[in-house]
């Protein structure tokens, strides 16, 4: 018994052993170097200084940039808001269709992703542009209308949905194409009407897709940079747009690392919450 | 069992709690339920019996407003409910999987319903309390749902439908995925708790067996339509149909050739070609084709010494196989002509063996004549 | 395992959705040959000729490997960050003077580059890189106003023409803090190196009025927006405005009375750089004139070489962007070093705060 489980550790270790570098060199490392730059000072050229100092952390609770935090925050709740909106009840259709036409709808859910983020955002210029596809259509109606849609922070939201749809639906999509349609029967013999077996048996047993989702989502909307620029016209930037700044103009990489070690604070508490709900609902 | 199912039905006749009028369901060009008419009576346990794919389960599922029906009505208590969807209608199902709430624990899945139609705090626990106390799980209130057994899940299921005192409750299949030990003991547990409760049972299974033990009425189907609807004894010992004879029980059957009444005294020639007499009784209508279908329980073994006058009557053959089931073995006999023969014999009797040469007579009564009905799908 | 098999797509597509979300901004990162022969060349994206290039190559021998970015930073990022097989690097006037001061460039071997007299003398010698010890000019511009004449009828002079209600929501700018806050201390008459914190204090009340005018900011493309009609109004670089003039005569490119931004984008030899000597030939042979015409043939910016000027044609010599006519007040930009920093706290706050 002793003998097999130390030959076990042995095989453990051995096939666990190229998953822990890949996990230290591509995970560990860079968050560390980030952790470390964000207490460094930096000089003349941007180049980083080994020091330490609280001053890059004190700056992120400048108005400026507390200011762009709150915007962000805004923006990727409105996006995961619509995005769970919007892709809930297409994931859930998509999960009840018949399996041969479910996958073609999967496929048209994932089509947009053969061809790069960058073509596609180009695409929504075209589209929302004052001469563009939209006006082309809303001009030709009877009563003629026009939007001044591109350029807009509504252009960078219709942005930020499109990319991020998928995200949404995918995890819920997998989370209810598994649900027992015998539940939703008994919510509904039991006395529930179609809202209330909704609330209380179809959303808690999709909830761990809606959890995924919701962090797919809000995540990446958060830091989020090259949208705001090419469908906002970077009017108003997003903490995406500052970090980046700090790297590409501002040559200031210890502020930045501590922007992006905030973020990533963020996130992990986001995901405890998440996580937490679905071990309580177990 | 209570009484004389019989007696019990005709008392209440007068006020049945669901009645089926001309009740059809098709999908698409396959009919799943040809019209059915169907009175069911407060506080009986009736069943739906039949193999797999013959419609019980779609008819127990147009009760509860799962599956819109084709055509036809649904009164529930005097109410038409055709059009009501599932959580208006006053029955509750215990499905097959049993289908409990993952994200509930136990008192969470038996309160569902009564938060639901928002019954009182009190009343609800109350409620809760004597249903938990009536399925014999006490203290497991906090288990989540997973964490227990089939025979456990199942007690659930039933609490979580009985604590809505529905006017009717059904069981589709409840007791499939129990092992043999547990389902009995289920069968008496549920006839204990309906008594009890005195709600209308409608029990949906393809276990003959299970039917014939619980039931005050059974409904025999068949490829979408009824072959005949009566108390256990009736369908058991009077099967109305060839399919019912052979799905219920074991049964010797024979087609019928030729008849004739002798002094009041019917005979009939089977298809081996042997004449068999079937005591005192009425020459059925001519020109119908029937079949003779006699239980293993209607054969008497009479041994190889009694040679008296019922010889001409009696049949002689070899046993070939013997099934021994506790109460009674059952004898696989092949006659001179070569047919084979399954015979009851009861436990007290000398055991026969294999190979060995017997006689034994059909008791007349216990010999049946079936119509064969020419009816298509 | 059917039920598996979708789910596991699932999941593996979500996972190669994120990864090619986040890679999205990664392009063009062909792999560098070390081979001693061979050219490290680490320049502006769409700012070097195939044709200049393979010319090279052709007459040399010496295989040119070109890498791009988008902006100076960018590439000084991946210098400091420790990139060292570059041999060629091309910043703009002021990040020479950062990289010069911190010891980052190589100086030239002046008798290899004979052609340097082909460089008109205004681009040579300046406050960036005083003895020109270190970069080669490669294109001039400069950063101006074009308007598009059809949709604005008003004649056009200044920052202060431009910046006013009634062109709120018509403006396309380059999205670059430091050229904003330049052109607001030239409003104010004040040298737009002079970034000190009185200066910064003084601007941001006449910029902030600016931000809610402006529709666009973007330094990647503007002439876009221009071309799209999303926009009527725009500060942009002069080779973005000659290439809008090129399209149409309607777009005209003019330098603001203020005074403005002349940029000297330079080739310059970082100090890791292992084939020195190819780098000056190559520096060498850009300077030629009929080399130095097929840059101009592609990118019209305004090209510092007096002697490749004569081979131009009328055409693109009386492109206004190219080659504006009048005296102009022009200024290139001096390294302000950290003062980056505050330029850029100011703008964040100025385009949150609308």
């Amino acid at each position: 018994m002793n003998l097999s489980s130390s030959k076990r550790h042995w095989i453990v270790l051995f096939w666990g052993l190229p998953m822990t570098l890949w996990g230290a060199l591509f995970i560990i490392a860079p968050m560390a170097l980030l952790l470390g730059y964000s207490f460094c000072e930096r000089d003349a050229l941007g180049q980083v200084i080994w020091s330490f100092t609280w001053e890059n952390y004190q700056r992120v609770f400048d108005p400026v940039y507390l200011n762009v935090f709150i915007r962000s925050f805004l923006f990727a709740c409105i996006t995961t808001f619509v995005c769970l909106m919007v892709g809930y009840p297409a994931a859930y259709f998509i999960a009840r269709l018949p399996k041969e036409v479910r996958n073609l709808y999967l496929l048209l859910v994932m089509i947009p992703f053969w061809t790069s983020f960058l073509i596609r955002t180009y695409a929504w210029i075209t589209l929302l542009k004052s001469e563009g596809v939209l006006n082309a259509i809303l001009g030709a109606l009877p009563f003629s209308t026009s939007l001044d849609l591109l350029y807009t922070p509504m252009a960078v939201l219709i942005g930020l949905i499109y990319t991020f749809l998928p995200f949404m639906i995918l995890p819920i999509y997998s989370c209810a194409e598994k649900l027992d349609l015998s539940l939703v029967e008994a919510g509904s013999d039991l006395g529930a009407n179609p809202f209330w077996n909704f609330i209380h048996v179809i959303l808690p047993l999709t909830w761990p897709g809606i959890g995924a989702g919701i962090l797919f989502v809000f995540v990446p909307t958060f830091g989020m940079f090259a949208v705001v620029d090419l469908l906002g016209g970077s009017q108003t930037p997003l903490i995406g747009n500052v970090i980046q700044n700090q790297f590409l103009q501002a040559r200031n990489w210890p502020f930045g690392s501590a922007l992006g070690v905030i973020l990533l604070v963020m996130f992990f508490a986001l995901y405890a919450m998440t996580h937490d709900e679905e071990v309580d609902e177990r | 069992m209570n009484g004389d199912p019989k007696e019990k039905y005709e008392m209440k006749k007068s006020d049945p709690m669901v009645r089926i009028q001309d009740l059809q369901k098709s999908f698409g060009d396959f009919t799943a339920l040809h019209p059915l008419t169907l009175d069911i009576f407060a506080g009986e346990f009736l069943t739906f019996l039949g193999p797999s794919g013959c419609g019980k389960t779609t008819l127990l599922r147009m009760i509860s407003g799962f599956e819109e029906p084709t055509g036809g009505t649904i009164y529930l208590d005097g109410v038409d409910v055709t059009s009501f969807p599932p959580h208006r209608r006053d029955v509750n199902q215990v499905f097959q999987s049993y289908a409990l709430f993952p994200h509930l624990n136990v008192q969470e899945n038996i309160e569902f319903g009564l938060k639901m139609k928002k019954i009182s705090k009190s009343e609800s626990k109350s409620r809760v309390e004597q249903a938990i106390q009536l399925i014999q799980l006490q203290g497991m209130e906090r288990r989540k749902t997973t964490e227990l057994s089939g025979g456990q899940k199942q007690r659930v299921a039933m609490a979580r439908a009985i604590v809505c005192r529905p006017k009717v409750l059904l069981l589709d299949e409840p007791l499939s995925a129990l092992d043999a030990q547990l389902r009995h003991q289920m069968q008496v547990e549920l006839k204990r708790i309906q008594s009890q409760l005195g709600i209308t049972f409608v029990f949906v299974t393809h276990d003959q067996e299970e039917a014939l033990a619980m039931s005050d009425r059974i409904l025999v189907m068949n490829r979408g339509s009824v072959e005949q609807i009566g108390t256990s004894f009736e369908i058991y010992h009077q099967p109305a149909t060839p399919f019912v004879a052979s799905f219920i029980g074991s049964s010797n059957r024979m087609a019928v050739i030729e008849m004739r009444s002798d002094e009041g005294k019917l005979k009939v020639r089977v298809d081996s070609g042997r004449w068999i007499s079937l005591g005192k009784r009425e020459e059925p209508k001519s020109g119908a084709k029937f079949i003779l279908s006699v239980r293993p329980e209607g054969i008497e073994v009479v041994g190889e010494e009694s040679k008296e006058e019922s010889i001409e009557e009696s049949i002689e053959g070899r046993v070939i196989q013997i099934l021994f089931r506790g109460d009674q073995s059952h004898l696989f006999v092949r006659d001179l002509l070569g047919v084979e023969w399954r015979i009851a014999q009861s436990a007290r009797q000398r055991p026969y063996r294999v190979g060995e040469l017997i006689r034994f007579t059909i008791t007349p009564l216990a010999a049946i004549l079936i119509e064969e009905r020419n009816k298509g799908g | 395992m059917k039920e598996n098999s979708v789910k596991s797509m699932v999941w593996s597509v979500l996972l190669v959705l994120l990864v090619s979300l986040t890679g999205c901004n990664k392009k063009n990162q062909e792999s560098v040959a070390s081979t001693g022969k061979a050219l490290n060349l680490f320049a502006w994206s769409e700012y070097v000729p195939q044709k200049v290039i393979d010319g090279f190559t052709a007459e040399t021998g010496i295989k040119v490997n070109y890498e791009t970015y988008a902006s100076n930073e960018e590439m000084l990022s991946k210098l400091i960050a420790g990139a060292s097989h570059y041999d060629l690097i091309q910043p703009s006037e002021y990040m020479v003077e950062a990289l010069a001061k911190a010891g980052k460039l190589k100086p030239l071997d002046r008798e290899k580059l004979s052609n340097l007299q082909n460089i008109g003398k205004e681009y040579l010698n300046l406050g960036h890189d005083p003895e020109q010890k270190y970069s080669v000019p490669w294109m001039v511009g400069t950063v101006g106003i074009v308007v598009n004449t059809e949709k604005v009828k008003e004649p056009i002079v200044s920052f202060k023409d431009l910046f006013q209600e009634k062109y709120k929501g018509r403006i396309v700018v380059l999205n670059d803090s430091r050229e904003i806050v330049s052109w607001g201390l030239s409003t104010l008459g004040i040298n737009p190196n002079e970034v000190t914190d009185e200066n910064l204090a003084l601007v941001k009340p006449v910029i902030s009025k600016w931000f809610p005018l402006i529709k666009i900011f973007d330094s990647d493309s503007p002439k876009t927006a221009m071309l799209n009609g999303d926009v009527d109004l725009g500060i942009v670089w002069n080779g973005e405005g000659a290439k809008l003039y090129q399209e149409n005569k309607k777009f005209q490119y003019l330098l603001p009375q203020e005074g403005t931004h002349l940029f000297i984008d330079s080739l310059c030899i970082p100090m890791g750089s292992k084939n020195p000597e190819a780098a000056e030939l190559f520096m060498n042979y850009i300077l030629r004139p009929e080399v130095s015409k097929l840059i101009s043939d592609e990118f019209p910016y305004t090209n510092p070489n007096l002697e490749a000027r004569k081979l131009l044609s009328p055409e693109q010599l009386n492109n206004p962007a190219s080659y504006p006519k009048g005296n102009p007040k022009l200024g290139i930009f001096l390294d302000i070093g950290k003062k980056l920093e505050a330029i850029d706290q100011m703008v964040t706050d100025l385009k949150s705060s609308q």
